[in-house]
């Protein structure tokens, strides 16, 4: 028998209980409680909203290999209406792009977005089914090799664009309407080969070529959970869906699937994923919906279009095992202070400063390692409602109040070691957001004079200028990225807290996805496409706390100390490190308490030996 | 009815006191007078708790350091001057806590 240092080149340490810090992948003994454990990494597979088709439609044909690159064809509109219209997604936006040669619908489907088909289906007023087939080169759809037998009613597709399979489907009129026949593409013939053992319509399937496919899931009617996986040859029964639905989508191949959406008696959001085996409850679609179009992996899907109730363009990307992150608590503030700011890197190299203290306002500036905050220079005026932006060792702090009715447009820049009064905004505020990397380039965005302003001022380093206006002004956003590709989120306009999401291009701002939860006094840390937003005043104050992929926002493990107003925030890297200082809570006010958040987290697991 | 969440008092100390592993394991929510809620019945709550030396509490005694704290800081909102009972900075508000 082989031992674990013959396997893996170590042996098994022995600990007294367990080691302080274990590595990912560590395996220990537990002498205390006798068993042996090991650390894993924590993670989730789940749905998250991504950028909308252009075109709301259901019926729709869809193919991909992952949620970055799909393709999304025909389908019934708004309107109800067969269309012809073709978008690609680039894992950010659809973009239109040529059309079928013609409208269609209920159509099967396989390939990528590169090279996809779209086999028979519904393109004529009567009979409806069509033998046509198109084939997508990435540019244009042109007419190809017919099939054997018409049909529409989604027939399920599997495949690639040389080498795929279709099967199920309905005609009308025929006898039988509901179809068991299965096509096979050879890359420039379709064949008839064994039928399906449960004829069935409004199907789907997934596979890799015309010689590995599965058929899951339609109407046969009624609907129904069965399975049957395709060699080449015949179909075999397979165990079955745990959810019997019809107008489902999937994604994946033979050894590995995901099965998504679909109709029972109503629009269903269940995602099942296939072992090559079995099928498992895992994460829902966050919108339940049928119809839909779908394409990928079981590690990287898409689902997109469909019907919830009316056509929608929605778009939901799926990938798995995606690290989770969490807070933890970090040496806290020397002194407690609520409006203050702060800059820095990461959750070991920040800066606090500024802020209120009970009865005055303050000058204070705390540096902290990852450890502990030690005081530093002051900064040459005390102030609350201040911004903070840069590093630990080349920060700005800008505007804010420095007495109760006096609202200033100083900026000061920190050197490392000293702070130095520099060119005033151009507008005076408080309770503005300000992000950059460093204390020569960063973007000063709304706040409150007293009403909420749009104003946006970029810093080079001795001078603001103005530059364009946010969409909709608001003071106690949060903020992130560089002076060239920031977010502006969340905050409040005077009359609601708001959700809204602006993003920065250098140019001007755009309105993008919003949060979750809509929050006033909340903090920011990260980039334009990789963001962190958390804390905050809902009301009440809360902890949670959400991450941006550049698309959308997710939430994600809370504070565990739900705090808002004049956060020290740091992190300016991406969504993965970051450090949240001081802030108020509740009636308690002045807080000290620090977290700091890590993008991955760890759990140890014991093996057991029963 | 079975509870949801437990009650102690423990002392932030800062790093340390709550590190990712048990942020991710538990939901932790913090409240004034070092009241913490954790979820009861739960191993790994059970274990934070002992490693923080924390004190239990049941919910009625954790509501009324809770409330005690509010109160102090309703009071010293209430003497306040007006000029400085603005829009933000609202009066502390009442928490209630989760059986």
């Amino acid at each position: 028998m082989s031992t674990y240092k013959e396997i893996r080149g170590l042996k098994v340490r022995d600990y007294t209980t367990n080691p302080d810090n274990p590595i990912e992948g560590q395996l220990w003994y537990n002498e205390t409680d006798n068993v042996a454990r090991y650390r894993i990494p924590n993670v989730i597979s789940s749905w998250r909203t991504a950028n909308a088709l252009n075109t709301a439609r259901e019926h729709l044909g869809g193919t991909g290999t992952n949620n970055t690159s799909a393709l999304a064809f025909g389908g019934s509109n708004a309107s109800d209406t067969r269309v012809a219209v073709t978008e690609l997604f680039n894992g950010t936006s659809w973009t239109e792009v040529n059309d079928l040669q013609a409208a269609n619908r209920l159509m099967a489907d396989f390939g990528t977005a590169t090279a996809a088909v779209s086999a028979t289906g519904s393109s004529g007023p009567s009979p409806a089914q069509t033998l046509n087939v198109e084939y997508w080169d990435g540019t244009n759809w042109a007419e190809g090799a017919n099939v054997n037998t018409a049909r529409y009613g989604k027939p399920g597709g599997a495949g690639i664009s040389t080498s795929g399979l279709i099967f199920g489907g309905y005609i009308n009129p025929g006898s039988p309407s509901v179809r068991a026949e299965t096509e096979s593409w050879n890359g420039s013939s379709w064949t008839e080969v064994s039928d399906l053992n449960t004829a069935r319509y409004n199907t789907t399937g997934d596979g890799s070529s015309n010689t590995s496919a599965l058929c899951f899931g339609g109407n046969t009617p009624p609907n129904t959970a069965n399975t049957e996986s395709w060699n080449g040859s015949a179909w075999t029964e397979v165990n079955n869906l745990n959810t019997a639905r019809r107008d489902l989508d999937g994604a994946g191949d033979v050894p590995a699937a995901l099965c998504f959406g679909g109709y029972t008696s109503t629009a269903v959001s269940n995602t099942e994923q296939w072992n090559g085996t079995s099928w498992t409850e895992v994460n829902d679609v966050n919108t339940a919906r049928y119809n839909t179009g779908g394409d990928g992996s079981t590690t990287s899907a898409l689902v997109f279009g469909g019907n919830t109730g009316s056509k929608t363009t929605d778009t939901e990307a799926w990938t798995a095992n995606a690290p989770v992150g969490a807070w933890a608590t970090g040496g806290s503030l020397n002194t407690a202070r609520i409006q203050m700011a702060g800059c820095g890197e990461s959750s070991t190299a920040a800066l606090a400063f500024g802020g209120e203290v009970p009865g005055s306002f303050s000058a204070l500036n705390e540096s902290y390692n990852g450890t502990s905050f030690t005081e530093v220079g002051d900064l040459n005026a005390a102030k609350e409602g201040l911004a903070g932006a840069g590093s630990q060792t080349s920060g700005l702090a800008v505007g804010g109040k420095t007495s109760i009715p006096t609202t200033v447009g100083q900026t000061e820049s920190w050197n490392g070691s000293a702070w130095t009064e520099v060119a005033d905004l151009n507008t005076v505020r408080h309770t503005l957001a300000c992000t950059g990397e460093t204390n020569t380039a960063a973007i000063a965005v709304g706040g409150a004079p007293p009403d909420s302003v749009a104003n946006a001022e970029k810093w080079n380093g001795s001078s603001w200028t103005e530059v364009g206006d946010l969409n909709s002004g608001r003071q106690g956003l949060g903020a992130a990225g560089t002076y060239t590709a920031a977010l502006g989120f969340g905050g409040f306009n005077g009359t609601a807290v708001l959700a809204s999401t602006e993003s920065w291009n250098d140019s001007s701002w755009t309105e993008v996805n919003d949060l979750n939860t809509a929050r006033n006094a909340l903090g920011g840390a990260g980039i334009y496409t990789s963001a962190l937003a958390f804390a905050g005043d809902v009301p009440p104050n809360t902890g949670k706390t959400e991450d941006w992929n550049g698309v959308s926002w997710q939430e994600t493990s809370d504070m565990s100390t739900a705090r808002q107003g004049g956060i020290a925030t740091a992190g300016d890297v991406n969504s993965t490190d970051a450090l949240a200082a001081g802030g108020g809570t509740g009636p308690s006010g002045y807080l000290s308490a620090t977290e700091e958040w890590s993008g991955s987290s760890n759990t140890d697991k014991t093996i057991s030996t029963d | 009815m079975a509870k949801t969440y437990q009650y102690c008092v423990a002392e932030n100390w800062g790093k340390g006191f709550i590190d990712h592993d048990e942020s991710w394991r538990i939901t932790f929510k913090g409240y004034p007078a070092n009241v913490w809620q954790v979820p009861a019945y739960n191993k790994h709550a059970n274990l934070w708790i002992a490693k923080v030396a924390g004190a239990v509490k049941t919910k009625d005694e954790a509501q009324a350091l809770v409330d005690a704290e509010v109160q102090a800081a309703q009071a010293a909102w209430d003497a306040l001057p007006e000029e400085q009972k603005t829009d933000d900075n609202p009066r502390p508000a009442d928490i209630t806590l989760e059986e």
